[in-house]
């Protein structure tokens, strides 16, 4: 690949980038009616990285980052983590890869509802077979992290949308991922909530060197990553003029089609 | 994910909807105890009627009987017959002896007898030997053979007595006490045809001691109700049943009741009949002459006759042919009418009518079951659908199919394990109150052959069966809808609404 070694970014120890999509499309059979959701996706990401994704509603966002997180399986193209085909993978397979290396994170959270925070974030533990006590000890300093010690015992019902987004993302994190892949995290929250929890997934970011890879509608929030990539029509294009909408020059580096194939 | 975590999760999630999973499992042990309580009920039933045969029921036994009682019988059972089966079916045959059967009044009082009681006359010491089980003394001693005046009283015949008698309820009274009898011998019709007497009956009054009184049997064997029989040996029943002499030795003997067409009755002492007798003349012959031709037939060939044959197989193997052969035997010397009873045959009857029985109520038990494990079915595909969303989650966080399988089976299962358990307790309670209370502690009479007392019995067996039987059961409807639930594609779970 022409965009190995370039750039100076971080990579694995074998030389591969973190996230390698190759033209990945994506064709949604209605009956009769096709949807392309994705038409020929490249994109390399790498370790550490945070990147924004943003574009229409409809434009293949939250497809693409199903493709990422080993959710679905495209049409056509492949997808690499860490250099591995996961299109190749079997279910078994990528049920591991998610439980290991990807943490999601959803706009309408996702709890389990009738399971109190620590025990939604002791199940990732538990999948991944980690000993009750141990993965208790785990749990409680990751809500700890997302600044939830006191909610510890608190069902989602009990909980502001807000607090239930900071669970998701103790969760997400349960098993040290290298991937936080999140779809509007703060699509549910009022704008001062949602802006907390883009701090913290940015503090993670930087803190802990989880790689981000983030869907907003929201620019304020796709001015906090350092990338931006903008998604119509199932194509990641030329880059919008985010910054002169947004009024803030930093960090906006809008991808262009193709960039670094 | 570890069982005890699968286990643990699955547990979390019914305490959260507790009502539901209280419902399916009352379900699952409503269905248990009313499979125990069925199973444990049969197999009381089965255990008191096997018992009942094996006691009661020598299957070894095949009777012979000729038809109609003794004296008129149409088809005649001589001795000879059962020298004949000795002899010549020796290589089946362990034992074969001849039986009497007869209806005699018992003496209360001076004035006042009972109405007919059974009389059977056979070997005491071949009885004991067929039936050792069942020829068993209340109290008192089996006589010997040789003992011409002893009896041995049936459990119902002697309370019967006991009461009227001695006015107790203990039939053992009756043992070593003398018995007054009166065998009743009516002249055929033919005796009297043409004159003004309706019937004839001949009294002889016979004494007897009785020897024993046996325990309660509550079986009836070819007709022959053991608890309401006394007892005597072959000779003597045979004795006490021989029409008087026409002599005046003879005649002393006895006594009659004459019933006139008029409707007068008398009663005449022996020498007082034989003259009327002698004096009534009906177309040159009198009543005495039709008497003597009478007897004469009748004492041809009397000495020889058995009501009945009792034939003891050397196994019950051969019981068949023994059957067969005896069948030949009397078609072929003109008397088909001959009835030949195995009681192996009635057992067979009766055992494939108790097998029927069972498996009917195993049925129903099993329905019972499976319409518990519907409901778990029911509980488990409506979980699966509330919680679409969840399988998505569980999956985006990287469960496999596999863990999503035991997640939703191990509940199904779990209720199984609870309700299953409790409901074998159940119907162990269930069991234990049909038997403390005799809800179901009944006589029950199959065909009048015999008759068992059963209570409900609980086996360990029956609980490990119905517990096995619902768990397997509900286990097997709880995996359709964890197997869906596990199929379900992560992406579309996740949007499912
Ligand atoms: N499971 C599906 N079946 C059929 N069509 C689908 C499915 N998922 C997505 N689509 C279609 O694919 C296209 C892209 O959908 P996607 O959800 O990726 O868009 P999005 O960019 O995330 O939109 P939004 O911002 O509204 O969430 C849409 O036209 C959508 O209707
Ligand atoms: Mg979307």
């Amino acid at each position: 690949m022409k965009g190995k070694g370039e750039g100076g970014k971080a990579r694995g120890e074998e030389g591969f980038p973190l996230v390698k999509l190759v033209d990945v499309h994506k064709v949604y059979k209605l009956g009769e009616v096709e949807v392309h959701a994705l038409r020929g996706v490249n994109l390399e990401v790498e370790r550490g990285e945070f990147v924004a994704i943003v574009g229409p509603s409809g434009s293949g966002k939250s497809t693409l980052l199903n493709m990422i997180g080993a959710m679905d399986r495209p049409t056509k193209g492949q997808v690499f983590i860490e250099g591995q085909d996961i299109t190749k993978m079997s279910d078994k397979e990528r049920a591991k890869l998610r439980l290991e290396k990807i943490g999601f994170v959803f706009q309408q959270y996702h709890l389990i509802p009738w399971l109190p925070a620590i025990k939604s974030v002791e199940i990732p533990l538990m999948i991944a077979g980690v000993p009750p006590k141990e993965r208790r000890k785990r749990a409680e300093a990751l809500l700890h992290e997302v600044g939830l010690g006191d909610r510890m015992w608190h069902k989602p019902s009990e909980l502001s949308g807000g607090e239930q987004q900071r669970v998701a993302i103790a969760r997400a994190l349960a098993n040290e991922p290298e991937i936080l892949l999140a779809d509007e995290p703060t699509g549910n929250l009022d704008t001062k909530t949602g802006a907390e929890i883009v701090k913290l997934i940015r503090r993670l970011n930087e803190e802990k060197g989880v790689t981000c890879i983030i869907v907003t509608h929201d620019l304020e929030v796709a001015a906090a990553a350092r990338r931006v990539l903008y998604l119509r029509d199932g194509r990641i294009v030329r880059g919008q003029p985010l910054a002169a909408k947004v009024g803030k020059e930093k960090a906006l580096r809008p991808e262009e089609e193709g960039e670094g194939a | 994910m570890r069982i005890a975590d699968v286990l643990r999760l699955a547990k979390d999630h019914m305490v959260t909807s507790k009502l539901r999973t209280a419902l399916t499992i009352l379900g699952i042990i409503m269905g248990v105890m009313a499979m125990t309580a069925i199973l444990s009920v049969s197999e009381g039933f089965g255990i008191a009627i096997r018992e009942a045969m094996e006691t009661y029921f020598n299957v070894r036994v095949i009777f012979v009987t000729g038809i109609g009682t003794f004296g008129t019988q149409e088809c005649k059972l001589y001795l000879t017959d059962v020298e004949y089966i000795r002899v010549h079916m020796a290589d089946v045959v362990n034992d074969t002896f001849p039986g009497v059967f007869g209806a005699v009044r018992v003496q209360v009082n001076s004035t006042y007898w009972t109405n007919y009681q059974l009389v059977m006359g056979s070997s005491h010491e071949k009885g004991q030997k067929v039936w050792p089980t069942l020829y068993v003394p209340l109290k008192g001693k089996i006589p010997s053979d040789v003992d011409k005046k002893g009896v041995v009283l049936g459990y119902k015949v002697a309370l019967f007595l006991a009461r009227l008698k001695f006015k107790t309820e203990d039939p053992a009274v009756l043992v070593d006490k003398t018995l007054r009898l009166r065998v009743e011998m009516p002249l055929p019709s033919t005796a009297v045809e043409g004159t003004d007497i309706a019937s004839v009956t001949l009294y002889r009054e016979v004494t007897v001691m009785v020897r024993a009184v046996l325990k309660e049997t509550g079986v009836n064997l070819a007709g022959f109700d053991v608890d309401s029989s006394i007892i005597g040996t072959f000779e003597a029943v045979k004795e006490w049943f021989r029409p008087p002499e026409p002599t005046n030795e003879g005649f002393a003997q006895i006594s009659a009741r004459i019933e006139w067409r008029s409707g007068e009755v008398d009663e005449v002492d022996g020498a007082e009949l034989k003259t009327l007798m002698e004096a009534i003349t009906v177309d040159d012959e009198t009543l005495w002459d039709r008497y003597v031709d009478w007897y004469n037939t009748r004492m041809a060939d009397y000495d020889e006759l058995a009501s009945i044959i009792v034939v003891y197989a050397k196994d019950v193997d051969y019981v068949e042919e023994i059957e067969k052969r005896l069948k030949d035997y009397f078609e072929h010397t003109g008397r088909e009418q001959a009835k030949v009873i195995a009681l192996k045959a009635y057992a067979r009857a009766i055992e494939g009518v108790l097998g029927i029985f069972r498996s009917l109520l195993i049925v129903l038990g099993v329905i019972a079951v499976i319409v518990a494990s519907l409901g778990v079915f029911n509980t488990m595909t409506t979980n699966v659908r509330e919680r679409v969303k969840e399988i998505g989650i569980m999956k985006a966080i990287g469960a496999t199919s596999g863990t999503v399988l035991k997640l939703f089976w191990s509940e199904a299962i779990l209720m199984g394990i609870i309700g299953s358990f409790l409901g074998v307790l159940a119907g162990w309670g269930a069991a234990w109150v049909i038997a403390a209370t005799g809800l179901l502690k009944g006589i029950v009479a199959f065909g009048a052959v015999f008759t068992v007392t059963a209570e409900p019995i609980m086996t360990l067996e029956i609980a490990i069966w119905s517990f096995t039987v619902s768990l397997i059961s509900t286990a097997i409807f709880g995996y359709l809808p964890a197997r869906w639930a596990s199929k379900y594609d992560p992406v579309v779970a996740l949007r499912y609404e």
